[in-house]
């Protein structure tokens, strides 16, 4: 079991509402986020374009995450998650350096939403799962995962563009998809055999 | 009172300051730092390196003459085993309250992740820091054998800790400047060069100004020659260019003047330095704290994800605030402290 994700390209069109659901279900504070979309624009005025990278931790295979990690807080689960022992974190930032799709971030404090508002009931709860002076990442929304649900930023995307499931079965909706798409992971040259997958647009 | 206890005493005046600063660092955490996702290390880890480079290159510098069985260096390896001791220890200082969760990083013992530049890091500083501390205590048997396998041990470890800090950003930097592993070049000659400049200005009865003089040319070529190389790259060691060459100038100055170009007189053990190459010396220690910049700081300016993807990504330079400078300072004094005051110990002032 490796789970994997395919983002098809040709059909996000950058809402960012795989962004909200992220933060919404993760409850991350202020200033952090869990997934991001890079913008950017192609060609030239007056035929450019903006375009949109969704991108969620790419899970690698060969994470060098996990091997800048001196105390071994990053670990790499047998179904293919990359996940930060928050309990054990130092917060040395080695990881975040060594992290060449920019998929992590430092809690450096914190806040909340409303900054001048109380802490709402919601972030109060979800801020316990957080340490300052640690590091955070994407996780596939595992705890989402043991109840059976696919991650937020899949089930919330509006036109569909993501597919979640098992890289090592080669009869899952998500390898047939990768296959029969000709689907890439981002930056392949790196080597960090990653479990997201795109169509490109 | 005597100048020396005054000395002594001022410095720990600013010891304690930095400690209060550094204790201030480690209650509230990065709060008033300008550390950010985009720069997650700063001035402490730049601190750190450049600290650990000083000391490593007086460690290397003192290993390499007493394999090569120079004689009459006993005064300067004693004081550079305390300078580089000092040294050790304030770049353990910085990379511990660089830390999320300091505490944790005994951690360290129990999980040895070789694969990790860190782990490196934190072993080599560690095992330097109890090699000079061995010197200083005079605790190594006097024989030719003890000393030998001393001073190799000094020299891989201090080597070795050198490397290390090539290799933080190896996984996302454009390979080249700063990012070769086990061979930066360049890192091992500013390590030479701050070293040798640091024991011209602790005050050692010892003329190193021919030294200071070779390493600074050699760092010249190796630096001019990877800006030749990465022209296109953009990366901007111009300052350490320009700064280089000026310390080449001072010392070709300093070295006609006082006609010292006859051979052996690269390590000549006469009274003191000029102002000119005392000048030049300190102008070395500037070099190598910028030399840590490009290697810490630089890399991070860039963004991480190549274009066209990070086309509005937030390019702003970094820039220490008040509060990393004074705990940055406050670690310099606390140095200063521990290295003047086993002097002071030795020597029984
Ligand atoms: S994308 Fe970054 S954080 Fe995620 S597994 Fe790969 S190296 Fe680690
Ligand atoms: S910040 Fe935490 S997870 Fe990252 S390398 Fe350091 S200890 Fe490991
Ligand atoms: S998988 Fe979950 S944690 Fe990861 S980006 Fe999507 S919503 Fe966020």
């Amino acid at each position: 079991m490796r789970y994997g994700m395919l983002i098809d390209l040709t059909k996000c069109v950058g809402c960012n509402a795989c962004t909200v659901a992220c933060r919404n279900h993760n409850g991350t504070p202020s200033g952090i986020s869990l997934h991001k979309i890079m913008k950017y624009e192609v060609g030239k005025f007056p035929h450019s374009k903006m375009k949109f990278l969704p991108m969620p931790c790419m899970q690698c295979e060969n994470a060098p995450c996990e091997k800048a990690c001196p105390i071994g807080a990053t670990v790499k689960k047998s179904n293919g998650i990359v996940e930060v022992l928050a309990d054990k974190c130092m917060g040395c930032r080695g990881c975040v350096a060594a992290c060449p799709y920019d998929s992590r971030q430092f809690v450096w404090e914190i806040k909340n939403y409303y900054e001048q508002a109380p802490v709402t009931l919601f972030e109060k709860r979800k801020q316990k799962e957080f340490q300052k002076g640690t590091v955070v990442k994407c996780t596939f929304c595992q705890k989402r995962l043991e109840h059976g649900l696919e991650p937020a930023c899949v089930s919330t995307c509006p036109s569909q563009c993501r597919i979640f499931g098992d890289l090592d079965d080669p009869g899952s909706e998500l390898s047939k998809a990768i296959a029969a798409g000709n689907a890439r992971p981002f930056r392949e040259d790196l080597e960090t055999n990653p479990s997201v997958y795109y169509i490109n647009g | 009172m005597n100048l020396e206890t005054t000395i002594l005493f001022i410095l720990c005046f600013f010891a304690l300051a930095g400690g209060a600063a550094i204790l201030q660092q480690l209650i509230h955490g990065f709060k008033k730092t300008n550390l950010c996702d985009h720069y997650v290390w700063g001035i402490y880890v730049q601190g750190c390196f450049f600290l650990s480079s000083l000391a490593a290159g007086v460690l290397i510098i003192l290993s390499v003459m007493i394999l090569l069985n120079i004689k009459g260096i006993s005064r300067l390896a004693e004081t550079g085993s305390i300078i580089a001791f000092s040294l050790f220890i304030g770049s353990q200082i910085l990379l511990g309250i660089d830390l999320g969760k300091p505490s944790r990083a005994i951690l360290m013992l129990k999980s040895k992740n070789f694969h990790s530049p860190l782990t490196w890091d934190f072993y080599t500083l560690g095992s330097s820091t109890v090699l000079c501390l061995i010197y200083y205590l005079g605790i190594l048997p006097q024989t030719r054998g003890a000393m030998l396998a001393w001073s190799l041990l000094s020299l891989l470890i201090a080597y070795l800790c050198l490397s290390v800090h090539t290799m933080f950003f190896l996984s996302r930097a454009k390979g080249g400047y700063q990012t070769n592993a086990f061979s930066g070049l360049e890192t091992l000659l500013s390590s030479l060069l701050g070293g040798t400049a640091l024991l011209m200005l602790s005050g050692i009865q010892m003329r190193l100004s021919g030294l200071l003089l070779i390493l600074a040319v050699l760092l010249l070529g190796t630096t001019a020659s990877h800006n030749i190389a990465l022209l296109r790259q953009n990366h901007n060691s111009k300052s350490v260019l320009i700064l280089n060459l000026a310390i080449v100038l001072l010392l070709l100055v300093e070295q006609s003047t006082e006609k010292f170009l006859q051979a052996g007189s690269i390590v000549t053990p006469t009274a003191g330095g000029s102002i000119v190459a005392l000048t030049a010396a300190a102008a070395s220690l500037v070099l190598v704290f910028i030399e840590k910049f490009n290697a810490v700081i630089l890399p991070q300016r860039e963004s991480i994800l190549p274009e066209p993807y990070n086309q509005f990504q937030d390019k702003s330079p970094y820039r220490p605030s008040l509060k990393e400078i004074n705990v940055l300072i406050g670690c310099f004094a606390i140095c200063a402290f521990i290295g003047y005051g086993l002097l002071y110990v030795k020597a029984g002032w």
